[in-house]
Parts: structure tokens; C-alpha cells; sequence
């Protein structure tokens, strides 16, 4: 996503990235962003906790509007869990990251992409 | 509030955020920020990162926050390339990687913009009847983005992402990863100006050059025509 608000920029909307992983944000450098250091999945604030996930939008939103430093990135103050295991699993060995059914979807859906190149485009459901 | 952390080896990213007000682009940014008043006129910047030693500086230390204390973010860019390397990939995946920004100042407040939402998420619209519905797919020959609207009650996104990660966190919640029902208070309580019709869903794509020649065009034209002054970019 951070490409397409590098596009939207250029052209004059001015956007918010939500992250989870500075590294690829400090890389893309998209105009805005603010960095939640949470477990991917959860970009916008705790799953079922409204009052953190409103939070979190409002800081993105009070970047949107005070930002004045291109590719700035602000970090968030939430703190996942005091144990950080996941952060040392996620990508390990020990610890797939898609379920074998899921990577085989993932397979599937390269090779539909592949095939899909050569069609028209069509309404499709998702 | 700003941390910085340890920014490891990659040396052609130290700086995590630019010094305020010190180069003449960021100064050229406030000006243009204001010397416009409330007319809507945007202009793009391009901002160049300084090589001087001083913007180089403060490459390591933690957060430490009230709650907790947080160690290092993980460095996914290495992590994946390891991960997918062991799984029989051998060409790493490269990774965009750019030195300057583009930058478009907002022209208005909060309160009188319209916000769009750009997400990735893996969700699918639910009909009345709680089935699935047919969604709409944009954009040129490669293009990928489905259009939700923005009035959508949150029930009826069902929660189909997969490229998360499941042993640390759920997509149970959409508006942990679609913050639908917030924005949609935020429009109605008058903090933002309001919504445009539709929201975007984009699918992560691994080229490039199909994102940029195929969804961020067909996003850009979706916001202009919805008239939106904002988008927020939500990957999962």
C-alpha cells in the first residue's frame, strides 16, 4: 500500500500509512505514517478493544493533518503484551506463517493470477 | 513522540524522521500550507534527504512507554527473506525502496475533508441473506480493486485474510485491520468532513509495476471522482 500513497501524494490526496513492520516502512517511505507495534494482522489497534483502535485512528488522522515532514514516521505508544515471543516466531522455522491449506490457496491464487493476465477483466466475486 | 531504534545494518536507512523546518523543501511545504488559506490547491514536494552527518543521527535505543516497555520491532524485510529462502525460494523478494517522498500538504481541516480508506484486507461482502456477495473488481488489464461502501454495516464483512499473523493475533475483529465502524463515528460525530461513497480493497501484489501501473491508478481515479481530499492506507 505504501506505493499506492506515494501515487495518491503525487497526484494530491494526501494519505496515512498504518504499519506493523517499520523496517519495510522506513524502505517504501510512504508521506505519512504511524507505526503500531503489533503482530501483523492487527494494523489498526487490538482486535476487540474499540478504544485502542480509535485511538490509533485518531493519531493517523492528527498526522494526516499536522504532518509537514515528508515520509515521517510517528511511533505509536501501544504495547502488544510485555512478552514479546511472538516477535522472535513470526517467520521462524519453528512457527509456519500460513497454514499448509492457506499456502496451497496462496499457490492457487499465483497461478490464477498467471492465467487471469490472459482474460478479460470481468466481475468476479472475491 | 518520536523513538528511534537500532536501524541495524542497512545503511542507507538511518533516518527515521527528517529534522522539521530545516531544509528548504520542508520550508517551501509550510509555506505553500499556508500561504493558500482555505482554497484547495495542492502542490506535489518532493523532498530530498539531507546527507548531512546531523540528520544521521540516533540509531539505536527502545521505546520505553507507559504499559510497558518494547523491545525492538521485528525486521521483516530479513525475516521473510530467510523464511522464503529455507521454503525453496531462492530469489529474495525485493522489497520498493525509495530515497525521496513524495508530499502533499492537506489544504483543509480535518473537519471540512473527505477520507477515503485503502486496505488490503481480506474481507468479502455478505448479501441479506449472510451469503456472499458478488463484488466488483476495477481497473485496467491488471488491475485488482473491489469497492466496498463506505455505509457498509460492519456485520456484513466477513473476515476471509489469511496473510496475518494466526498464532499471535485474529481477524475475528474487522475493524482491527478495516476500521469501518470508526471512521463511519468519525464521519457522523464531525471530526472528519466525511466519507467518500466507496472504500477501496486492494490485493498485496508482488510486482510492482502491476501496482503501480494497474491499482494505484484505478484508486486515484475512484478518490477523485468521489471527490476525497484523504485516504488512510491500511496493509495487513
Amino acid at each position: 500500500v505504501g506505493l499506492v500513497a506515494r501515487h495518491l501524494e503525487a497526484n494530491g490526496i494526501a494519505t496515512v500509512t498504518f504499519s506493523c513492520a517499520r523496517d519495510i516502512t522506513e524502505a517504501v517511505r510512504p508521506p505519512r505514517s504511524v507505526f503500531l507495534d503489533y503482530p501483523l494482522g492487527s494494523t489498526c489497534g487490538r482486535p476487540f478493544d474499540p478504544a485502542n483502535q480509535r485511538a490509533v485512528l485518531l493519531a493517523g488522522l492528527r498526522l494526516l493533518e499536522t504532518g509537514r515532514t515528508p515520509g515521517e514516521i510517528v511511533d505509536l505508544p501501544y504495547v502488544w503484551s510485555t512478552d514479546e515471543t511472538w516477535k522472535r516466531l513470526i517467520f521462524s522455522p519453528e512457527q509456519p506463517f500460513l497454514s499448509e491449506e492457506a499456502e496451497a490457496r496462496r499457490q492457487a491464487g499465483l497461478d490464477a493470477a498467471r492465467e487471469a493476465k490472459r482474460k478479460t477483466k470481468a466481475t468476479l466475486p472475491n | 513522540v518520536v523513538f528511534l531504534h537500532d536501524a541495524g545494518q542497512e545503511e542507507d536507512l538511518v533516518v527515521h524522521r527528517q529534522p522539521e523546518g530545516d531544509t528548504e523543501q520542508e520550508q517551501h511545504a509550510v509555506e505553500l500550507g499556508r500561504t493558500r488559506g482555505g482554497e484547495c490547491v495542492r502542490r506535489q514536494l518532493e523532498y530530498r534527504p539531507s546527507e548531512r552527518e546531523d540528520d544521521r543521527r540516533g540509531a539505536r535505543c527502545c521505546a520505553h512507554t507507559e504499559g510497558g516497555t518494547m523491545g525492538p520491532p521485528v525486521r521483516y524485510i530479513p525475516k521473510t527473506h530467510d523464511y522464503y529462502r529455507r521454503s525453496g525460494y531462492p530469489i529474495p523478494y525485493k522489497y520498493a525502496r525509495f530515497d525521496t517522498t513524495p508530499f502533499a500538504p492537506l489544504q483543509k481541516p480535518l473537519e471540512r475533508c473527505r477520507v477515503g480508506l485503502v486496505a488490503t484486507a481480506g474481507v468479502t461482502l455478505l448479501d441479506d441473506d449472510g451469503r456472499p456477495a458478488p463484488m466488483k473488481v476495477l481497473g485496467g488489464e491488471e488491475a485488482n480493486v473491489v469497492q466496498i461502501p463506505s455505509d457498509t454495516p460492519v456485520e456484513r464483512l466477513l473476515p476471509i485474510e489469511e496473510h496475518y499473523d494466526r498464532h499471535a493475533t485474529t481477524v475475528d475483529d474487522v475493524n482491527a485491520f478495516f476500521p469501518l465502524t470508526h471512521l463511519q463515528d468519525l464521519a457522523q460525530d464531525g471530526t472528519i468532513g466525511g466519507l467518500p461513497p466507496r472504500f477501496q480493497k486492494i490485493f498485496p501484489n508482488y510486482s510492482h509495476r502491476v501496482t503501480m501501473s494497474g491499482d494505484a491508478p484505478e484508486v486515484l481515479a475512484q478518490l477523485r471522482a468521489d471527490q476525497a481530499d484523504a485516504a488512510l492506507l491500511v496493509p495487513v
